[in-house]
């Protein structure tokens, strides 16, 4: 069987179809439809919303309130990397061993810190970002209805504390990204400004816009004043900014390559180190990667495999990633390359979960492994990097929407609490 | 009675319609293939140009408005598909009729493929759609169908593993 061979065929199944009538008629009448319904369930959940928001506060002032959580970590020590030989690790389903460590978000419903709140109301709702803050709280964006471009339908920026009530929601910004160490939030606001936010919803700063087309991928903080802002795939560009003038610059990415198909895949924050490479590997799978200090433009390493890297841990020193072509998750040093972790599912797992999302913990010993399913299933796995044992440490949570993490988004990013 | 519309309101209605009545049937043929029915693919095509005329004023602003309502239709279908998260905003419509020309016969051989490809799974039946119908790239089915390369790379490889495994090649 060729793909030629199905491509013809659906050519062939698709020239069959026509179209008797006029869809324009429909789809506006029933466009109205939706906005007038749209517009009494408004009506209702802000209705609803004062009355939960009265009765939680009646609750925290009740003579059974509980102690605040304390925050899920706060580790301080910096745990020496062990340097290769390379050790195996599997992740498999299974019980897991304790209460789920970290906040996350299931069914709409966030769990922070033993506590529940509920974020989205829609069953299309899309999570658009959800970080966790060294305070112990989150900030989260939510979209929904639209399911192609979740932006044009997004809720505001909205900050949590520790309790999981409401500190401040931020509206009129197109794109979100979480900024660690330091808890600074950035955003493109709707006039194409790039908005920085501390970790209690305050603006600390603005940059000004460099036009419209800017968008955003991964944001960076360089520092107290110096934010760093990798745009998207088609514009492989990094702005620099000082949020005391609010002035911002593009620096040319540093190697300039003529190949379009390159894209910045990674950066850490305090090193300024960049990872570029191919989003789209060539035969065989393999792509070429190349490490740069961004700012500096030195060129670090370059290499050439099958390997995805996604992100590095903590301290800079060990990256982490996937592999284009079929399963695992991998570490290795981030100065050589050299290999240090490979993660594995034993086969009953990997015949069930289509997707690994890994992330680095906080205190950078460990690797979180998300396994999701194609029904929206996922389960978390903790792997130690120094000695490869992994265990469970959530069963069948249910991500609220397709390909989403529905754990934070900067684990491995985040300054653990009272280091900062 | 109804509400009267404003100038700038008939204008976008006028340009919705003549951007629906030249590309309502590439839509309703690529909503037949990746819903392999054709009654869904008239729901798929109404709820996803429902939802493209809510946000008309910056979707007609797209460079590919085409590419934004495929997205919906593929999304709407998978979500769909998942019980958990199907909604339902938009009813069908019996005032437009999809057909399907039987009148063009069919090697027995095609008609086996076929009865394959209508039975893969949404995502899997979605990714080859979108990569051999719509010739994109892993990079640019993933971002349709919202999950990662890999996903995409599984989805495909599946998918025609089991044609391969069912269908018998095609007489030379």
């Amino acid at each position: 069987m060729m793909p030629n061979e199905v491509k013809l065929l659906l050519h062939e199944r698709a020239g069959r179809v026509h179209v008797h009538g006029d869809f324009a008629d429909t789809a506006i009448a029933g466009a109205r439809r939706v906005r007038t319904r749209r517009a009494v369930t408004a009506a209702a959940t802000a209705a609803l919303a004062v009355a939960i928001s009265f009765g939680l506060a009646m609750r925290d002032f009740g003579p059974n309130r509980g102690t605040p959580a304390t925050p899920t970590s706060e580790s301080t020590s910096r745990v020496a990397l062990p340097a290769p030989p390379l050790k195996t690790a599997t992740v498999r389903v299974g019980a897991p061993a304790g209460p789920m460590p970290l906040p996350y978000i299931q069914a709409g419903v966030l769990h922070l810190s033993g506590r529940t709140v509920r974020i989205s109301t829609g069953q299309d709702d899309r999570l658009l970002l959800f970080g966790t803050l060294s305070n112990g709280g989150v900030v989260y964006r939510v979209a929904g209805p639209d399911p192609a471009l979740p932006s044009l339908d997004a809720g505001p920026l909205t900050f949590l504390d520790r309790a999981g009530q409401v500190v401040t929601q931020q509206s009129g910004v197109a794109q979100t990204d979480v900024v660690g160490p330091g808890d600074r939030v950035t955003a493109i606001a709707d006039s194409g400004e790039l908005v920085v936010f501390d970790g209690g919803g305050k603006v600390v700063g603005r940059l000004e816009s460099m036009g419209a087309s800017q968008s955003t991928s991964r944001a960076a903080e360089l520092g107290p004043d110096l934010v760093a802002n990798l745009a998207g795939h088609e514009d492989p560009t990094t702005r620099v900014g000082s949020l005391a003038t609010g002035r911002s610059a593009y620096l040319a990415v540093t190697r300039g390559r003529a190949d379009a198909g390159e894209a910045p895949l990674t950066l850490h924050d305090e090193r300024a180190l960049l990872v570029q490479g191919s989003v789209k590997p060539a035969a065989g799978g393999v792509s070429c990667k190349y490490l740069d200090n961004y700012l500096t433009g030195e060129p670090l390493r370059t290499w050439c495999d099958d390997t995805r890297p996604i992100g590095f841990f903590p301290d800079g020193d060990w990256m982490y990633g996937l592999y284009w072509g079929r399963p695992g998750v991998w570490v290795a040093r981030t100065d050589d390359g050299a290999p240090l972790l490979e993660i594995r599912t034993d086969g009953a797992t990997q015949d069930r979960f289509t997707e690994e999302l890994p992330a680095p913990s906080p205190d950078g010993t460990a690797l979180l492994v998300v396994l999701a399913a194609e029904d929206g299933q996922t389960v978390t796995s903790s792997c130690a990097i120094a000695t490869g044992a992994c265990q469970v440490l959530s069963d069948r949570l249910e991500a609220p929407g397709r390909g989403l993490l529905a754990l934070p988004d900067n684990w491995g990013r985040q300054q653990p609490s009272g280091t900062s | 009675m109804g509400r009267m519309r404003g100038p700038s309101e008939v204008a976008r209605d006028t340009d919705f319609t003549a951007y629906v009545r030249a590309r309502q049937e590439s839509l309703a043929r690529f909503a037949y293939l990746v819903s392999a029915d054709l009654e869904t693919a008239k729901d798929l095509v109404q709820i996803a140009l429902t939802k493209a005329y809510l946000h008309w004023d910056r979707v007609s602003t797209l460079d590919a408005p085409d590419a934004y309502v495929r997205r919906i239709i593929v999304n709407e279908h998978i979500s769909s598909w998942r019980p958990a998260w199907r909604r339902r905003e938009v009813t069908s419509t019996p005032l437009v009729e999809l057909s399907n020309d039987t009148s063009v016969m069919a090697a027995e051989h095609d008609s086996e493929l076929w009865a394959h490809i209508v039975r893969l799974s949404p995502m899997q039946r979605a990714a080859v759609v979108l990569r051999y119908y719509e010739d994109l790239s892993e990079a640019q089915t993933a971002d349709y169908l919202g999950c990662s390369i890999g996903s995409v790379k599984t989805h495909t490889s599946r998918a025609m593993a089991r044609l391969r495994a069912t269908v018998p090649e095609a007489p030379q």
